[in-house]
């Protein structure tokens, strides 16, 4: 089902990355699938996420639809050039996958293969053109298509970034290209959020707020001095200083919890990276938004 | 005796030494600072230095940082070390110690990203990290923080501990209760810890050290009871590893009543394989980290760091029981006691006797004193001595019956009560109180603290109300007059007269054959060796000398006699708890808490030797636990070839036994010679 779908029916909806395997050993990430699929409409499986090689996507989120799950793919335009981003949107649709995130990608030095060599033939702009080329029968440079593929198109956006203008003149051209929701990096301010809804409201489309659980003081310092735009309040790194481990996952539950529920009237979903604490997510979900997001899947 | 010199070391691991330079710029001094180059290395060293913070930096290949952050954090060792990762960024330093992914993940307690401009990196943002670690340090486990031992040990704070009693089973009422209890402690704050007793009263109940550990996660400091009734001495030893690993630091050691007959099957074997005075030294060891040898090497394992209390009972009604428990509380102050609970009791007097006694003796070891409340259901039993030590006299059983006739069963008055003894424990100088209680809810302790809190500066005009003498009762000092308290001059102990004919003739062996400096003990030394190196005549020895203390002595065959240090009487065979250092709390004007028809044998030991006025020996020195390895073989060579506990303080120099493979040979051929 399209998550637009979802979002025109006025659900919350909510989808959670689950890191695909580094090699071929599927079972542990078969099982954290498991622990936040009764509790997400989508599981949303990362392009070589952060510039770290991993498993295909396609074929990750393959294997979901035929265990009945509803998958989220990410596109990334850095390894592919437009013949075979098109092309494995098209595979992808035939797999019965039609909701995808589409995106530029961190440059290759911020991963596991620092010398690779960034394709970047398209940008997450013309990325979002090419794909509504598709969706409307024909590709980039006019061909016809055999059958046309039904997607759902997701793009992503930086709230906290500054200056914020520029940012939101190519949020504004993806979603004249086509896109139908956005998925925000995380927020841990519900006024930053509140700010960005406010400059997007007249795109009038949905938004789901990013959220990462903050595993420790020191993780929260790091996303604070290495990815642009997200910052974390001074309040919550002192909040997890010095507590033994089992006080932390308590406390960032807390935290999530309570920014989570402050910014779920702002917002028409939310996005959990939580790379290793997926465990926790059904209970945020239950305690945001009262109950299981989908039923078990018989 | 509790550990608190680890040294302050840094340990920096990284692939480039630029940043050993930065941090020790950083501390300045304040923390000496070590290296490793590589992960190997920086592993090793954080696991056998244990430092107080580990800095990681970039380490060769990508990747490897991460790694060893990892198993930094994972590892049983090194879990709770302080970990501050630095990113240095500059045009030689491409790399980030953590990729982008790996920082997403990152469980250290802090994180830097430093920037070089034109060489320069400012030192300053390193300095206040570091000193948040050190913070994090000292409320971490293995570490120094524990509000029991600073809450005992600061003479402007009260310490409050609040005394659970676990019960049988594993999902019953009173567990769920206890640890409900524990958790309001823990959210309110007002208490400093809550303890669990060790199987209460001789039953079998769920585990205090694994509530204790429970508890701790909850927030608030459990103090751990240990019992020597049940756990011999590797058991114990084994528990408080597993407490020092999971940062439970605040012990009670106690001897224990004695099994209750409601075990499984039965009453359950005593152990009684060390006494409280053992107890202490073994945690005293511990602290100072205990050497030992394992396949002929030598090692010296980390410290722990235990705060440990003992207990005294000075509400003894007799002279010989109560001399008895102080020469005991010298050994147990001596063994390292850091702190000591009095058992309830609701004699005021008696509680500053405690308080004197320490201070007349030169020891500064902070009291606590027992608060029971006491409802007429548990005064009417202690009264009748049905609970070992607690003692409720006639006069305070008919208050309390007095009380329980009010229209809420005597609860306000009992309460009140409790508060009263607070303030007066407060008022002569105790460093806290230790609240007990069946059904008392935390509301009513803290109702406890709030009340003794207001009455504390008038205690004096409160002492009155606490004067319950036991009939004939002996107090160790004469008693102030103006305050009803007691002056610091001991009380006159009467001297004994009559004779034991065991005990004089006993004495009289015992100067003639056992010792070390007289001619028959040199005369006999070479016999005893000679018959040491049969195992024919050893047997035959052995079973005579044991004959012969069976008839006197009730001899256990324990190999390792202590009939020496207990004026004769053997703590094997007629004490049942096996005390070596002076009487458990159990007796009851004089009996003992088993047997009440026997004499405790540290009643009968301090009247023999106080006819010889040589009572006082009985704090002189420390008894050993007994040796089992002697178990079974014939005491008074093991005395006279040097390889018993008093042959050692004697200074009887040993001769090793022959291993028994060559005993072995010579029976086999001995036999053989006899066949042919």
């Amino acid at each position: 089902m399209h998550l637009s779908e979802l979002f025109r029916n006025g659900k919350f909806v909510i989808t959670c990355e689950v890191t695909p395997p580094k090699g071929v050993d599927i079972g542990e990430f078969l099982n954290t699938v498991d622990m936040v699929k009764d509790h997400v409409d989508a599981v949303s499986i990362g392009d070589n996420q952060r510039a770290v090689m991993r498993a295909a996507s396609l074929v990750i989120c393959h294997l979901l639809k035929e265990k009945n799950i509803e998958p989220l793919m990410e596109l990334t335009a850095r390894d592919r050039n437009r013949i075979a981003l098109q092309s494995d949107l098209l595979g992808a649709a035939i797999m019965g996958i039609e909701n995808v995130l589409l995106v530029s990608g961190y440059p290759p030095s911020v991963g596991d293969h620092a010398q690779a060599k960034p394709v970047y033939d398209l940008d997450s702009v013309s990325l979002v053109a090419a794909a509504k080329a598709l969706t409307q029968g024909h590709d980039i440079t006019g061909h016809a298509l055999d059958g046309i593929p039904s997607l759902c198109l997701g793009v992503a956006a930086n709230p906290g970034l500054k200056p914020a203008e520029p940012h939101l003149e190519r949020l504004k051209q993806k979603i004249a290209e086509g896109a139908q929701f956005i998925q925000t990096q995380a927020v841990y301010d519900p006024e930053v959020l509140e700010k960005f809804m406010e400059s997007v409201s007249r795109l009038n489309v949905p938004v789901m707020v990013g959220h990462a659980m903050l595993r420790s003081a020191s993780m929260a310092s790091f996303m604070n001095s290495n990815l642009p735009g997200v910052s974390v309040p001074d309040k919550f790194i002192k909040e997890l200083e010095g507590l033994p481990k089992h006080q932390i996952a308590e406390t960032s539950l807390r935290i999530s919890i309570d920014l989570l529920r402050r910014m779920k009237p702002l917002c028409q979903g939310v996005h959990f990276l939580v790379a290793g604490w997926e465990q926790y997510v059904p209970t945020i979900v239950e305690a945001v938004v009262g109950q299981k997001t989908r039923q078990a899947s018989s | 005796m509790s550990n608190q010199n680890q040294t302050d070391r840094i340990l920096v691991i990284a692939s480039v030494q630029d940043l050993v330079n930065m941090i020790k710029e950083a501390v300045g001094g304040s923390l000496e600072v070590t290296y490793a180059p590589n992960q190997k290395e920086g592993l090793e060293r954080a696991r056998k230095d244990l430092p107080a913070i580990i800095v990681l930096g970039y380490l060769e290949p990508q990747g490897t940082a991460f790694a060893l952050h990892r198993k930094l954090r994972e590892g049983w060792i090194t879990k709770n070390i302080p970990l501050l990762i630095v990113d240095i960024e500059s045009a030689d330093h491409p790399q980030r110690v953590l990729s982008m992914e790996e920082g997403l993940q990152m469980e250290a307690d802090e994180y830097v990203s430093l920037h070089r401009t034109d060489g320069q990196v400012s030192v300053s943002r390193l300095a206040e990290p570091i000193a948040r670690l050190k913070e994090t340090l000292h409320t971490r486990l293995r570490t120094t923080a524990n509000l029991v031992r600073e809450a005992i040990l600061d003479p402007d704070t009260f310490c409050v501990t609040w005394e659970q009693v676990p019960g049988r089973g594993a999902f019953e009422m009173q567990q769920e209760e206890l640890v409900e209890n524990a958790r309001r402690a823990a959210r309110r704050g007002r208490i400093h810890a809550v303890s669990v007793t060790d199987n209460p009263g001789g039953n079998p109940a769920i585990s205090t050290e694994i509530l204790c550990t429970e508890i701790r996660k909850l927030g608030i400091e459990p103090l751990v009871h240990l019992a020597f009734r049940d756990k011999n001495r590797n058991e114990c030893e084994s528990m408080l590893y597993g407490l020092a690993a999971l940062g439970v630091r605040n012990l009670l050691l106690l001897t224990g009543d004695y099994p209750s007959s409601g075990g499984f099957m039965g009453r359950s074997k005593p152990v009684f394989d060390l006494d409280s005075v053992h107890g202490l030294q073994l945690v005293e060891m511990m602290n100072a980290g205990m050497e030992h040898e394992a396949m002929g090497k030598k090692t010296t394992l980390a410290p722990t760091d235990f705060f440990a209390g003992t207990s005294v009972s000075p509400f003894k009604q007799s002279e010989a029981e109560l001399v008895g428990q102080y020469h005991k509380l010298k050994k147990k102050v001596d063994a390292g006691a850091d702190f000591v609970i009095t058992q309830l009791g609701y004699d005021a007097r008696k509680l500053h006797e405690v308080l004197t006694w320490l201070k007349v003796n030169g020891y500064n070891t902070p009291v606590m004193s027992n608060i029971y409340v006491l409802p007429y259901g548990a005064a009417k039993i202690m009264n009748a001595n049905q609970i070992p030590g607690c003692v409720v006299t006639d006069k305070l059983l008919e208050e309390v019956a007095q009380e329980a006739k009010a229209s809420d069963k005597g609860r306000s008055a009992r309460l009140a009560r409790a508060a009263k003894i607070y303030a007066v424990a407060k008022g002569m100088g105790c460093a806290g109180a230790h609240i007990g209680g069946h059904g008392l809810t935390y509301e009513m302790v803290e109702g406890i603290i709030d009340k003794g809190e207001e009455l504390a500066k008038d205690w004096k005009t409160l002492v009155a109300e606490f004067d319950y003498p036991q009939p004939n009762g002996f107090y160790f000092f004469e008693r102030d007059l103006k305050t009803g308290l007691n002056l610091e001059t001991p009380a006159s102990r009467p001297a004994k007269t009559g004779l034991s004919p065991v005990y004089e003739l006993s004495r009289l062996a015992h100067v003639t054959l056992f010792n070390p400096r007289s001619i028959i003990f040199k005369a006999f030394k070479p016999v005893m060796k000679r018959v040491d190196s049969s195992a024919r005549i050893e047997s035959i020895f052995g079973s005579m000398e044991h004959l012969a203390k069976v008839a006197m002595f009730g001899c256990m065959n324990c190999g390792d006699c202590s009939l020496f240090d207990v004026a004769f009487l053997c703590p094997m065979s007629q004490c049942p708890k096996n005390q070596r250092n002076g009487p458990c709390g159990g007796s009851h004007e004089g009996w003992c808490e088993v047997h009440p028809d026997k004499k405790c044998v540290w009643v009968r030991a301090y009247e023999r030797l106080k006819r010889h006025k040589e009572d006082n020996s009985i704090g002189e020195y420390t008894v050993p636990p007994c040796n089992w390895e002697l178990m079974g073989t014939p005491s008074w060579i093991n005395f006279y070839l040097g390889r018993d506990h008093t042959a050692k303080r004697l200074g009887i120099p040993p001769v090793p036994k022959k291993p028994p493979s060559v005993e072995r040979d010579k029976v086999k051929s001995d036999q053989k010679t006899a066949s042919s």
